[in-house]
């Protein structure tokens, strides 16, 4: 009887693990619409609003100079060098504004206030958040967020020419706040990001220790990069963040303040 | 297994009286009830038919066979559910990842709950005739432990008369 029992019992695992399997393999449940929307046509919805933005919003003009852009260059290169293979293009531009920010329009591009820059102690606190945003770009979170909020519809017409809505489109592209399960996974690619371009995440971590001490918590300035209030757990997740052994640190070779005052800026003791 | 001498005799449908048959079906009925009240706690309606069991397994062998049969039926369905309660809180408040393997993992807690309740009912309905009905694997466990005749001398006496 005990060898019938057993038998009977494997054979309902089995049939559980078949059900199990077959849902595994086999595509039931409907993958995520943004998966309808090729990488090419990312880009081109990313053109769109990048050149709507910087035509229609006054509060948006895209500061530029030698020492900042060379800055950039080394800190984004450094990133984009280890990020292995990508379909993106990465476009990174600096926005003159005081607010900490930063913020991803589809197609990889990336926009950082000068506000941040100020706040920011050294590059590898900037290489950071640009890990993160990157992070956002290759998870497709933004394109993810627009089609969630407009249809595949709305993206596909937009696409053939129609610009209606590409002003409201692009204002909910800035403003996009995204979820706990986005913003874990763009921290979680981040750290590995930093890891593999020599920085060590604990940047991040204090980057938002000092956000969370100098500006007490969460602020309305800080949407993008402090979309959930329990940002705890991301600075506690940053500094845990397990390194490969014999890993060490590279600092960038970069003059910071000199490169924080080489635009017209605000002062960073204002926060 | 069909020996006499090891398990009961299982009793046929006209031997059966109305009030067992009842009792029988309403464990198979009672847990539908018990577990949509267990929604969104799966593990209630484990703790219902738990007691629903006890209740009931001492009125006879077939109203016995048939709570246990249920209460076992629906053991791994509530562990499952369960499972994906508490997967489902993880995504929410802890970011975990909508992976493929919760995908699958729901799929196979809906046909899980399906087959369950397509069983139950046609159990249910066997039970309200007088009939036995026999779940793969928890048909054949409940039938060992009501049906099996157990050896039930004692080994050694442990009260004793006085002065012995």
């Amino acid at each position: 009887m005990k060898e019938k029992l057993f038998t009977d019992l494997l054979k309902l695992a089995a049939v559980f693990g078949a059900i199990w399997a077959f849902f595994y393999f086999v595509p039931v449940f409907p993958e995520d619409d943004v998966f309808e929307i090729s990488i090419e046509n990312e880009d081109k919805i990313g053109d769109l609003l990048v050149n709507d933005i910087l035509l229609n919003s006054p509060d948006i003009t895209v500061v530029s100079n030698p020492i900042l852009d060379s800055a950039f260059e080394v800190i984004t290169f450094r990133l984009i060098e280890n990020i292995g293979l990508t379909e993106y293009d990465y476009t990174i531009r600096v926005v003159d504004s005081p607010d900490i920010n930063a913020f991803t329009l589809p197609g990889g591009n990336i926009f950082v206030f000068t506000g941040l820059l100020q706040f920011s102690e050294n590059p590898a606190e900037v290489a950071a958040v640009l890990a993160h945003e990157i992070g956002h770009v290759e998870r497709r979170h933004v394109m993810s967020k627009l089609v969630k909020e407009f249809g595949l519809g709305l993206l596909f017409s937009v696409l053939a020419g129609d610009v209606i809505i590409l002003g409201e489109l692009a204002k909910t592209a800035i403003s996009t706040v995204f979820d706990r399960r986005q913003e874990t996974e763009a921290d979680t690619y981040a750290f590995e990001l930093m890891v593999k371009s020599e920085i060590n995440p604990t940047a991040m971590a204090s980057f938002f220790r000092r956000v969370k001490r100098e500006l007490g918590g969460y602020d309305e300035n800080l949407e993008i990069l402090m979309s959930h209030p329990h940002y705890n757990a991301r600075i506690k997740a940053a500094i845990e963040h397990d390194l490969p052994e014999g890993f060490s640190h590279r600092e960038f070779d970069l003059d910071w303040e000199r490169v924080k005052s080489s635009f017209s800026g605000y002062e960073s003791n204002e926060f | 297994m069909s020996g006499t001498e090891e398990y009961y005799p299982l009793p046929q449908p006209d031997e059966v009286s109305i009030r067992e048959r009842e009792d029988a079906m309403g464990a198979y009925m009672m847990m539908f009830a018990a577990m949509a009240a267990g929604l969104p706690l799966p593990i209630i309606n484990f703790i219902a038919a738990v007691i629903y069991y006890y209740i009931n397994k001492s009125k006879s062998k077939f109203v016995h066979f048939h709570s246990l049969h249920s209460l076992m039926a629906q053991f791994p369905t509530s562990i499952l559910n369960v499972g994906l309660v508490f997967w489902t809180l993880r995504i929410w408040l802890s970011g975990w990842e909508f992976s493929t393997y919760c995908k699958a993992y729901i799929g196979m807690v809906i046909i899980a709950n399906l087959l369950y309740f397509i069983f139950s009912i046609v159990a249910a309905v066997r039970a309200r005739k007088g009939r036995f009905y026999y779940f793969l694997f928890f048909g054949r466990f409940a039938y060992e432990v009501v049906y099996r005749v157990k050896d039930e001398s004692p080994t050694s006496s442990v009260n004793l008369p006085p002065g012995s």
